[in-house]
């Protein structure tokens, strides 16, 4: 017993010692950094983007050396593991909702006191990364709404709502109707949801207006509205509809199963008040509190480069369905359809910023019920949109 | 599914830990729990000695060996009418309920002692606003520490600490430290990943770490495991049934070498060894295998053979190359033979299934005790003949059936001399069964005044030439001082 212990001890000592005079070398030379990095994309097409991006920087930047796994293949969880002091360095295409418990739970390194350029982002994503007044992360990419049509039944694309209740009756549109993924149409029609104190405001007029609309587009026959976005694609694959309203994700999928050069992508209709804002889910960028001040150094330069314009177009133009959060990235039809109309939706989508997350979940909660009183119910618009109000607890 | 090159490589696992290593809140973290354990060592060192003379503690109490049985003692005196101090008999130390809670204290003062002065380095740290989550998983791994060394402990109070030993030794403390170890890496890395890692190549077939695991560590816990349920099986066969101890070994050992078998299979199969790839193996070192590993096989096939026949089973007492032991083990290559004088004498199987074996407990284990007495010329012939008789069957372990008997066998030159005749169930009882009946033998030929004589011899000297014989000494002393 005491054998194995005092031999357990030379060498955890021997260890602790090697490490840290290791690391006090450092201070006085430069040396090479090791960057950890953890990733939470899941498709092998985007890892392998991930993956070249990284080693472009790492060509432009031999002084760092990034490691990249999947967080999948991490051993625990990045919280269990954080708390410990342990974890990658640097977590990249993070969900933005998974920063709040790990913020909070003082896991994340807070980002404000380091010298970040931000003026790139697009201030809809930098302000939603915010949490308390703190930055615990950096736009990566997005994921939105948009319109997809089927090339093979239609050639032309509603560039409103008007048009889209035109549309003929042989090239169908399937529209998903439920709080999140219909927002769209209520920003077409003006409400402003982050308000003028940025806090969650909805405008009861836009509603109404949107569940009127929603109404007459009911009693079309070439438009087929669901709950499920689910049913709506599974017909859009099999042809039966021309256009589909659907999630920017979703692209791989129906390039796989439809003729690539079939599947069109379009920004959503824009309405009375202007362009269409879907709501944005983000993955963002953020930073392990454990990792030594040089590490986030060299983390953030590569977070600069993975946002800049170039890498953010390349990342776009691969098509995995990701939006860019930077705001000079700008696509050509020509270059890629699919990527142009990214691009431009990216522009218009809207983040829920970190502190009212808690808001939205409330009002998300009574939304998809406010959508089957407004269309299959009793309820008139106005009810409808009064029902959510009061529900919510918004005032109007 | 994930293609291989986005798998962990080694370099990845061995350097994410000493990577880790390298992070100050790591060191933090490390350094405390390093202070808490060199801590709780120092008051272990101290407390253990004031802890063990509170408590003697007593891991090795062997029975004392009973010479005399109470009921034969009782029954002695019967035949005496005197009282003999019999040696104080000590309970078993094992029997004692409250020794579950005892023995198991010594194992427990280390991890107790770690989970105090772990638990106030986890208070110290965390009030200073440091990370504590390492520290909190250590606390949580001397939990289960703790309860490895109580179910240690459990055992050592159990069971006899020979076989406990070698069951802590041998199986549970590798597969406890197995066990944390691969707990711990899972912290890190996942296990699921890094057992998919291909290590080398055999035959073209890629070995990854879980086969190259299994092939290594994987078999030698299977090989202990299987003994240790042997074992186990063997104790609970023992003590409950009354199935004979050979046939029970015999059966076990069989089982044990099937599941080896199964075992080495399903190793094989992980391997991913083609069933080409075993025949290019058997078929192109098949000549050299034979020629080098003809006497193993020739053994392997005997002990098979013999385990089968049961001709010689552990526990027989035989004979071999003149050298008289009980079969203390029987493994496929070879026969142990543990001598009387504690010898033990390693036999290859070939060897006794090809040459004649003396074996003493084939049929029955029964035994046979023969004690010759004589007395003197005036004893009481008849006395004598009841007491011989009346001695073993008072003894509890020499049998009824056949029943004892004492004969007069002779009139010998200085003694009668008698023959007594007494059956031990077990050769193993023989010889203390004899040493009991001689001894009270003794003492009540003493209580009743029955001389054991010496062996006399009178000397006569018929016609010695005494005159002659004077006159040559004093010749010869002359001679010598001249």
């Amino acid at each position: 017993m005491s054998n194995y212990f005092q031999l357990w001890v030379i060498v955890f000592i021997a260890s602790l010692l090697t490490a840290c005079g290791s690391a006090s070398t450092e201070q006085n030379t430069p040396v090479p950094e090791t960057l950890f990095v953890s990733h939470y994309w899941t498709s092998e097409h985007e890892e392998q983007m991930l993956q070249e991006a990284i080693d472009a920087f790492m060509r432009i930047n031999p002084d760092v050396t990034v490691v990249m796994e999947s967080s999948r293949r991490t051993g625990r969880d990045f919280a269990e593991q954080a708390n410990a002091g342990l974890g990658a360095d640097m977590l990249v295409g993070l969900p933005l909702e998974e920063v709040i418990p790990l913020a909070e739970a003082g896991l994340l390194q807070e980002l404000s006191g380091y010298d970040i350029d931000t003026t790139e982002f697009r201030s809809q994503y930098l302000n939603a990364v915010r949490y308390q007044d703190r930055l615990y992360a950096l736009p990566f990419m997005g994921k939105t709404s948009i319109m997809y049509y089927h090339k093979a039944l239609t050639s032309t694309v509603p560039a409103d709502l008007d048009e889209l209740l035109e549309t003929p009756d042989e090239a169908p549109v399937g529209i998903p109707v439920n709080f999140v993924a219909a927002f769209w149409g209520t920003q077409a029609f003006g409400t402003n949801l982050l308000g003028e104190e940025e806090n969650v405001q909805l405008d009861l007029q836009s509603y109404v207006d949107w569940f009127e609309w929603l109404k007459e587009a009911r009693n079309q026959p070439g438009i087929i509205l669901d709950d499920e976005v689910f049913f709506l694609r599974e017909k859009f694959i099999s042809g039966e509809l021309a256009y589909l309203i659907d999630s920017t994700d979703s692209l791989p999928q129906l390039k796989e199963v439809i003729d690539e050069t079939d599947v069109g992508v379009s920004p959503l209709p824009s309405g009375a008040a202007g362009p269409a804002s879907p709501l944005a889910s983000l993955d963002v960028i953020a930073f392990n509190r454990a990792a030594a001040p040089a590490k986030i150094q060299a983390g953030l330069r590569l977070a600069e480069f993975l946002t800049n314009a170039s890498q953010q177009q390349k990342l776009v133009l691969e098509e995995t369905g990701h939006i860019p959060v930077n705001r000079t990235v700008t696509i050509r039809p020509r270059l890629s359809e699919a990527g142009s109309a990214m691009a431009k939706q990216g522009a218009t989508s809207i983040a829920i910023p970190l502190d009212y997350v808690d808001a939205f979940n409330q009002i998300r909660r009574v939304g998809d019920e406010a959508y089957l009183q407004a269309l299959e119910g009793d309820s008139d618009s106005i009810e409808a949109a009064i029902y959510l109000f009061h529900e919510a607890g918004q005032s109007y | 599914m994930l293609t291989n090159e986005s798998l962990l490589t080694f370099n990845e696992i061995i350097g994410k830990p000493f990577y880790y290593l390298y992070r100050p809140v790591v060191q933090q973290q490390l350094i405390a729990i390093l202070i808490a354990i060199f801590l709780a060592w120092l008051l272990t060192r101290w407390l253990k000695p004031w802890l063990q003379t509170l408590l003697p503690v007593e891991e090795e109490v062997a029975a004392p060996e009973v010479m005399y049985t109470q009921e034969f003692d009782e029954a002695k005196a019967e035949i005496t009418d005197t009282t003999v101090a019999l040696p104080e008999v000590k309970k078993p130390f094992f029997q004692q309920w409250w020794t579950y809670l005892i023995v198991p204290l010594p194992h427990l003062v280390f991890p107790t002692l770690c989970l105090l002065t772990v638990t106030i380095a986890y208070i110290v740290v965390g009030s200073f606003g440091g990370f504590v989550g390492l520290i909190d998983q250590f606390r949580l791994f001397l939990w289960v520490v703790f309860a490895y060394e109580l179910f240690v402990g459990l055992l050592y109070a159990a069971f006899p600490t020979d076989t406990v030993r070698r069951y802590h030794k041998k199986l549970l403390r590798p597969l406890f430290v197995v066990l944390v170890l691969g707990s711990a890496l899972n912290w890190i890395i996942d296990l699921n990943q890094l057992g998919q890692v291909v290590v080398f190549e055999l035959f073209g077939n890629p070995v990854d770490v879980r086969a190259l695991f299994l092939a290594t560590v994987g078999v030698y816990l299977w090989l202990e495991l299987v003994w240790g349920v042997q074992e186990l099986a063997q104790q609970i066969i023992d003590r409950y049934t009354d199935t004979e101890a050979a046939t029970i070994q015999a059966s076990l050992t069989l089982a044990r070498y099937v599941l080896i078998g199964v075992f080495l299979l399903f190793v094989f199969s992980e391997m991913q060894l083609s069933p080409t790839v075993v025949t290019a193996l058997t078929g192109g070192l098949s000549a050299g295998f034979a020629f080098g590993s003809k006497d193993i096989v020739n053994n392997f096939i005997s002990g098979i053979v013999l385990l089968f026949e049961r001709s010689v089973r552990p526990g027989d007492t035989v004979e071999i190359d003149g050298t008289m032991g009980i079969v203390s083990a029987m493994s496929i290559r070879s026969t142990i033979v543990q001598g009387f004088d504690g010898r033990e004498v390693i036999v290859p199987n070939e060897k006794i299934l090809t040459s004649s074996v003396t074996t003493y407990t084939k049929s029955s284990r029964h035994a046979r005790i023969k004690i010759d007495i004589g007395v003197s010329y005036d004893a009481d012939l008849k006395q004598v003949l009841d007491i011989l008789n009346r001695i073993p069957r008072q003894h509890k372990l020499v049998l009824d059936d056949p029943a004892p008997n004492a004969f007069l066998m002779e009139f010998g030159p200085s003694s009668v001399n008698f023959s007594l005749f007494a059956w031990v169930a077990d050769l193993g009882q023989k010889v203390t069964t004899q040493q009991d009946l001689v001894l009270t033998i003794m003492d009540t030929f003493a209580q009743h005044n029955i001389e054991i004589p010496y062996a006399q011899q009178e000397i006569r000297l018929r016609d010695v030439p005494w005159e002659a014989l004077a006159i040559r000494q004093s010749a010869a002393s002359v001679g010598v001082q001249s």
